[in-house]
């Protein structure tokens, strides 16, 4: 009887990870982890580092989310310097935030979600992947890259690169938006929003043939936590933190980003690199909340753009309080992006933009500066202090995916808990476990590679350490 | 666009940054479209669907010697993780955009992946060579020492 069954490396997710899963005696699932197995250490790689060199070394943590980086990094710049940053260069870090969650948001749907979703959890392994989604859809799959080179090449017009841009900088940006750029990112949008229409109709086509992966991958009460705006609208950029709860009550309201770490904690487990934040007030475990695109719909009470307001209003009827099931973060996911390009649309169209006064040039002013805003998976915070120099003396950076890890934890448990029987063990069972932690499109960063194989290995071993069966594939 | 090459790699992790460098010693030229990117991401395909001939260069640590080999569009396995290979993406290439080009992968000997811009000599070596051999098959005229 195997006693541990190991999923590793994950598939189709950014980055590498590995889930055990436990037996008991009698043969069923007892309990399930998810190990993040990558340390990269940030934190110290920059300690020394100059402020304003922060953004540009920030965009390094991820090849997929860079913007993100830079944008909070920035923000803890211009709290540093003590600075207030011109709208456009507000306007320019909007844009390309949004941007960032349009192709991150594509790749996670189209590219590692949509295999399971338009060919199902059981399609075999060599059908399940992209290429299975080009022949029953090819239509479908076209769009999916377009979404995401729509973003990238917004990211490079106005950012310079599409992968690490380190044009934001304390203070501002470094560069004008010209007409040109203006004009060559709103050419796209039609078909942007077009493409959404048909993915979104596409999604809540298929969503009642997976009831019960809805009903058992990763549905469980949480608190639920996200930026909003002053009217409680959806907010990438700036605003203030809310937290719900899995009845649709509000917990806390009017939080302040640069206050987080007086109501979230960080606890560490032995067997993850990543940390597991919580509210604190609830402790640990017990303040196990979600971010990303399933917390931010349910702590926004409006989208703030007409088309995602729409979509907004029918996906919160899929639950008399807060939508729980994590399957939905896929849907949550696409009123994102169809919201990201009204942004887009509206932000462009803002004379304001292409305005030259685009950065404010200080010294450091203050010792200790917090920046925040919402990447594509969720909240992210960097929190910098600084000596008399401007060199970091300490840096403190709380990503999105950390915040989901007791969540994505409890989701493994539950997944592999009603799908997988350890006696008659099917891939598509172990596919269900996965495609859980893939409702939370977890970014575990790998910007370096070289030719070479990554299967996907799966052993299961007594607690003795016996290898009593492998698996390979790819 | 006649010919498209893609360097990958990261140029902050040493020799994985080598495609760079072979991207460096070609030069900008209007006859060829020089891409620099970290990894291989589907977006690519439809730029390959423009080009005659696309070569990938990448850097490798079993090559012992620079390999130019010409790619087929059999995905030699399904692509199951987040990373795509230069087999797979000339496949997405020819089944979503019609790519009916050929494509190549020059594989460029590298040997230290640490943190770091520097190349090893082994690298830079490997990186003269690639840049000549994919001068030769693109007939480009340049001069690399």
């Amino acid at each position: 009887m195997p006693e541990r069954i190991l999923i590793h490396p994950m598939t189709r997710i950014e980055g590498h990870a590995k889930i055990s899963i436990w037996v008991n005696d009698a043969g069923d699932v007892e309990s399930a982890q998810f190990h993040v197995t990558d340390f990269r250490g940030f934190e110290k790689i920059c300690e020394g580092r100059p402020l304003h060199e922060m953004p540009g070394l920030m965009a390094r943590v991820c090849g997929i989310c860079p913007v993100s980086h830079v944008v909070a990094s920035s923000k803890a710049g211009d709290a540093l310097l003590g600075v207030e940053v011109p709208p456009a260069a507000v306007k320019q870090r909007r844009i390309v935030n949004h941007a960032q969650v349009l192709q991150s948001h594509a790749l996670s749907f189209f590219h590692l979600s949509s295999p399971d979703l338009l060919l199902g959890m059981d399609a075999t392994v060599d059908k399940r992947n992209i290429f299975g989604v080009i022949e029953r859809d090819a239509g479908f799959a076209r769009r999916g890259i377009r979404l995401r080179q729509f973003g990238q090449k917004v990211i490079e017009l106005v950012g310079g690169k599409r992968i690490h841009p380190g044009w934001s900088v304390p203070g501002g940006v470094q560069t004008a938006v010209t007409a040109v750029v203006r004009d060559e990112i709103a050419a796209w949008v039609p078909e942007a929003l077009e493409s959404m229409g048909i993915a979104l109709d596409r999604m809540k086509s298929l969503i009642d043939s997976f009831r019960e992966e809805i009903e058992h991958i990763g549905n469980f009460p949480s608190l639920f936590l996200g930026t909003v705006n002053d009217d409680g609208a959806l907010e990438f950029y700036d605003g203030r933190i809310r937290i719900s709860d899995s009845e649709g009550n509000t917990v806390a309201d009017g939080l302040d980003p640069l206050r987080y770490h007086t109501y979230l904690g960080e606890a560490s487990e032995e067997w993850s690199f990543m940390k597991f934040p919580y509210y604190k007030p609830l402790g640990y475990p017990g303040g196990k909340y979600r971010v990303g695109p399933l917390a931010r719909l349910n702590v926004a009470t409006s989208a703030g753009t007409p088309r995602a307001d729409r979509e907004l209003r029918e996906f919160k009827h899929r639950a008399k309080g807060a939508v729980c099931q994590s399957f939905h973060y896929h849907l949550a996911r696409l009123i994102e992006m169809l919201h990201a390009v009204e942004r887009i649309e509206e932000l462009v169209a803002d004379p304001e933009l292409l305005s030259e006064d685009v950065r404010t040039k200080a010294i450091p002013n203050r010792r200790e500066g917090i920046g925040s805003c919402e990447a594509p998976r969720g909240t992210l915070f960097h929190h910098y202090f600084v000596d008399a120099d401007g060199l970091i003396r300490k840096a403190n950076l709380l990503i999105a995916t950390s915040q989901n890890n007791l969540a994505m934890n409890q989701a493994v448990e539950q997944t592999a808990k009603h799908f997988v029987l350890p006696r008659q063990l099917r891939e598509g069972m172990l596919n269900r476990v996965e495609a859980a932690i893939r409702c939370y499109d977890p970014c575990l960063s790998c910007s370096t590679h070289a030719l070479g194989q990554m299967p996907l290995i799966i052993e299961i071993r007594r607690r003795s350490g016996e290898l009593l069966d492998r698996v390979e594939r790819g | 666009m006649a010919a498209l090459v893609v360097a990958v790699g990261n140029t902050l992790r040493g020799d994985d940054g080598v495609a760079h460098r072979v991207a460096d010693l070609l030069g900008a030229r209007p006859e060829v479209d020089v891409r620099r990117v970290h990894q291989l991401t589907p977006e690519l395909a439809e730029e390959m669907a423009h080009a005659t001939t696309v070569v990938f260069v990448d850097a490798d640590v079993e090559a012992s010697a620079v390999r130019l080999e010409r790619l087929t569009p059999n995905a030699q396995r399904a692509p199951i993780t987040h990373t795509m290979t230069p087999n797979e993406l000339v496949m997405l290439a020819e089944r979503l955009y019609g790519f009916q080009g050929a494509a190549y992968l020059c594989r460029v000997p590298a040997e230290d992946f640490a943190a770091g811009g520097a190349l090893t000599p082994v690298a830079e070596a490997g990186a003269r060579a690639a840049a000549r051999k994919v001068a030769e098959l693109l007939n480009l005229t340049v001069e690399i020492l």
